[in-house]
């Protein structure tokens, strides 16, 4: 009798592992339809004494190829993400987190994913005071991205004013010198504690 | 009779509203019209890109290399950076500029310290590489620009590979970056570049922050 209740209890162990397991190692197929884009990003957040937003991006194949064909043809693109830790549409959510450091694959948080290759990166305002740098571009190495393979790097921010002003968003977008805009891929709602609370695709953030 | 005349008219007027158009919209690139201006240069070992950003309306100015930094162009940029920080410290008035200096390999941070103390150096931030356990290439900027807090932050890696900030047009200064072996380049475009955009781009520039932002081999370079 003991024996027959043990193999249902089994088998709902499994599925539950395996769900978490797909939850801890969510991915999504990011936002834009730029070819030269990466297509799916996998996002973690890490709420401590300060906020850590680590990314990870793949180019399919064929993004590679138009990703390495824009940057080497007339008129030579250069590409960059911007790591954006405010709402750039509408200039809010300024102020609340301030870049200090961008990391790519050291221990941690590496473990797998390729470094992200770039030529320069710059921290600037975003929006607000002068003081606090929400704003991070990172200039990519076209030539050096492979398809079908995960990058990653990670932001640490100083967090100001927890508490206060209500939910808060981060946005990453994907661009390239010869264009005013930008190809939006996505971006994570915070709580007035920094807590996350959803990612737009869903699904994106850990 | 008056509605022939009245139709040249109108036709006459709307050829030259459509010219007068063309004209005004080929004067500048069509970015200017969409919303954000942008511009574009070249001079012979460099090419720049320039955009009013959104919110401060500050103007960022990023420098690309010609040729995607294949060797022989980027010895052209690498010889004209260095002739034009000769000229800049035979000028002889000790200006302090932005420069971005790339190592040729990661230099322990307390080598940089050191350098950074004899020439005056005042320290913007600064990039660390090395290698992670799994042996892959790994790098770290340090926005603090603080030595000490890279223990923390950045720990575990090789050494500075790329740094930013300000020195002066002093055989003391630049110059000792400039004799450094140590150092791949010393990066001065940024001042030449600032020049550039204000002749080239007043309509745009004018009254507003220039913020700089200078391409670097260090991916590529040994590490």
């Amino acid at each position: 009798m003991r024996r027959i209740k043990f193999f249902p209890v089994l088998a709902l162990a499994i599925v539950a592992t395996l769900l978490m397991t797909s939850v801890v190692y969510a991915y999504a197929a990011y936002h834009g339809n730029w070819a030269e884009q990466p297509y799916w990003g996998n996002w973690w957040w890490w709420n401590g004494t300060y906020l850590d937003w680590d990314i990870d991006d793949l180019w399919t194949q064929s993004g590679a190829d138009a990703l390495h064909s824009g940057h080497n043809n007339f008129p030579w693109k250069e590409y960059r993400f911007e790591q954006e830790a405010y709402n750039p549409g509408q200039a809010t959510d300024c102020d609340r987190l301030h870049a200090i450091t961008v990391n790519a694959c050291t221990d941690p948080p590496c473990s797998g994913p390729w470094t992200l290759p770039i030529t320069h990166y710059q921290r600037l305002n975003g929006c607000g005071s002068d003081d606090i740098l929400e704003l991070v571009h990172l200039e990519l190495d076209e030539d050096y991205i492979s398809g079908d393979v995960w990058y990653r790097h990670r932001v640490t921010y100083e967090k100001h004013s927890p508490g206060s002003g209500g939910d808060g968003e981060v946005n990453y977008s994907f661009t390239h010198n010869w264009t005013w805009s930008d190809s939006w891929l996505g971006k994570v709602v915070y709580d007035q504690w920094f807590n996350k609370k959803y990612s737009d695709p869903p699904g994106l953030v850990n | 009779m008056k509605n022939k005349k009245l139709w040249i008219g109108i036709t006459f007027l709307g050829l030259t509203l459509m010219v007068a158009s063309a004209a005004i919209l080929l004067r500048k690139p069509p970015e200017v019209y969409a919303g954000r201006p942008i511009f574009h240069g070249e001079t012979t070992t460099y090419r720049y890109s320039g955009e009013v950003l959104e919110h401060t309306g500050d103007v960022l100015v990023n420098v690309y290399y010609i040729g995607d930094g294949d060797p022989e162009t980027l010895r052209a940029y690498r010889e004209a950076n260095i002739k034009r920080s000769h000229a800049l410290i035979a000028q002889g008035d000790a200006r302090l500029i932005w420069v971005q200096v790339t190592f040729a390999h990661p230099v322990p941070v307390a080598e940089v310290r050191s350098l950074v103390e004899e020439t005056g150096f005042q320290v913007q931030d600064f990039l660390l590489a090395g290698r992670n356990s799994q042996g892959g290439k790994a790098w770290c900027v340090d926005f603090t620009g603080d030595f000490d807090q890279s223990d923390g932050f950045c720990a575990g890696l090789e050494g500075i590979m790329l740094l930013k900030g300000w020195v002066e047009t002093t055989e003391q200064g630049l110059g000792q970056w400039l004799a450094d072996d140590r150092v791949y380049m010393i990066d001065t475009t940024a001042v030449e570049v600032r020049e550039l955009a204000a002749q080239r781009h007043a309509d745009v520039v004018t009254g507003r922050k220039i913020i700089v932002g200078i391409e670097s081999p260090f991916w590529r370079l040994d590490w």
